[in-house]
């Protein structure tokens, strides 16, 4: 519960320093990168909800399309649950890397749904950017989180499997 | 079964949660009226940070551009520092406030000549995200703002308010995907359909490919949606295009607007349109 409320607080205090300081310039997705962590952290069943709650969160602090990154935040999961099986994030490169792609596909299936509702939006608008510095800053963040959330150990068997 | 379940719970929970967050996103649950109780709740939890953090920065800015960025010129003129200082600070400052003297009394001349009721808002947050564009402005339901009030700047049509709370609202800008407005372009009278594009730029859709269309062509509010009042600059042509069915044109339009640049609106509170209408149609008689 602990954790679940730092990490909603963490996602609110980001949603409100991008939308007042720096509102037009990319910024690496730290509620992505959370998503991206409990994935191939210490998975369980509680990670789920709390993806819901911090996609929730992020749609309504920018206005965005209900749901939309809840749907992408519990995919990114899922994927990057089902790839960590054999993917051991233990390096910082493979850890951006894998931010990186996140990130990527969070906002393609974002693109997908959003065209799929209006046929004229530009794809690459701040979808690179964004990858790029989520993927440079991922290391970084991923160890302040774990600082935060005193998580030491990182082992498969301890989480649910599929 | 029961070990089936157990074993894939995850799995299964992902899975409906997905399903479910699906079913939100397309359905547009967010447009709907009286259902928006947890977003509230989020936006209230939200809001001492965004107005921490809009003060902070607004504050740091301000000593910036009023003294540190200025200070420079200490340097290159140490023999009349202190008098050069003083001058440049209160030249500053007098800058300053001619700048926000002229955007006020822009604000106001639109108050002055609008034919519908406004409040003054300051803008309190950019939601620019890869493709929503919405602001969030420091008037709510106890200064009267209510759904659907147009958003305008003294450069035309910005947006309109899509929730409101009671110290502060959301507006969707006319730039959002999910923004649409009846519009006509001044010169041929042409009616189209406007909707952002979402990367900081707007479409006219279903006008006919046999439609005269230039680049640069003024395009104004139609005002037939009952929500926008009508004639209210929205942008001009920038781009037109052969649609891929051969039926109906592409056509862009670059807003009238500096949308990232916002600091003050007016949210029109009453639009009296009727009145405006029926003005604008004598007019048009004459």
């Amino acid at each position: 519960m602990k954790d679940f409320i730092l990490l909603f607080f963490i996602t609110v205090v980001y949603m409100a320093f991008k939308g007042t300081v720096i509102s037009s310039t990319p910024l690496p997705d730290i509620p992505l990168i959370i998503v991206f962590l409990l994935s191939y952290g210490r998975p369980s069943l509680k990670d789920i909800p709390l993806c819901f709650v911090l996609g929730f969160t992020v749609d309504s602090l920018s206005g965005g399309f209900i749901g939309l990154t809840s749907f992408t935040f519990i995919t990114v999961y899922t994927l990057n649950y089902i790839a960590a099986i054999r993917v051991h994030y233990d390096s910082a490169l493979l850890r951006a890397a894998g931010a990186g792609l996140a990130s990527l596909t969070s906002t393609t299936l974002s693109y997908f749904i959003v065209s799929s509702l209006n046929e004229d939006i530009h794809y690459f608008s701040h979808v690179l950017p964004t990858a790029l510095l989520t993927a440079a800053f991922a290391p970084v963040i991923i160890t302040l989180l774990l600082k935060a959330m005193k998580m030491k150990t990182f082992s498969r068997e301890e989480g649910e499997t599929f | 079964m029961n070990s089936f379940i157990k074993r894939k719970r995850i799995l299964l929970l992902a899975i409906v949660l997905c399903l479910i967050s699906l079913h939100l996103a397309i359905s547009g649950r967010s447009q709907e009226k009286g259902d928006r109780f947890i977003e509230n709740l989020l936006s209230a939890v939200a809001y001492p940070f965004q107005a921490a953090f809009s003060g902070t920065y607004n504050g740091v800015s301000s000593v910036w551009n009023n003294y540190i960025y200025l200070v420079r010129l200490k340097e290159a003129n140490d023999e009349q520092k202190d008098t050069i200082l003083r001058f440049v600070e209160e030249n500053n400052t007098l800058r300053e406030a001619l700048h926000e003297n002229r955007r006020l009394k822009d604000l106001l001349s639109l108050k002055e000549e609008s034919r519908f009721q406004t409040v003054a808002a300051k803008v309190l947050t950019y939601n620019i995200s890869t493709w929503t564009k919405t602001i969030k402005i420091n008037r709510g339901e106890r200064d009267g703002v209510t759904d659907d009030m147009p958003l305008i700047s003294p450069e035309g049509m910005v947006g309109r308010v899509i929730n409101t709370s009671k110290r502060s609202a959301e507006a969707l800008l006319i730039t959002d995907p999910r923004s649409s407005i009846d519009v006509v372009l001044q010169r041929t009278r042409v009616r189209a359909v406007a909707e952002g594009d979402g990367s900081g730029g707007l479409i006219l859709k279903y006008i006919r490919d046999l439609e005269d269309i230039r680049i640069g062509d003024k395009v104004v509010t139609a005002g037939l949606s009952g929500i926008f009042p009508r004639k209210l600059p929205i942008g001009v042509v920038t781009l037109v295009e052969a649609g891929d069915d051969n039926f109906f044109k592409r056509v862009f339009i670059k807003p009238h607007a500096d949308i990232l640049k916002l600091e003050e609106v007016l949210v029109a509170k009453t639009v009296h349109s009727k009145t405006s209408k029926s003005s604008d149609e004598k007019t048009e008689e004459r």
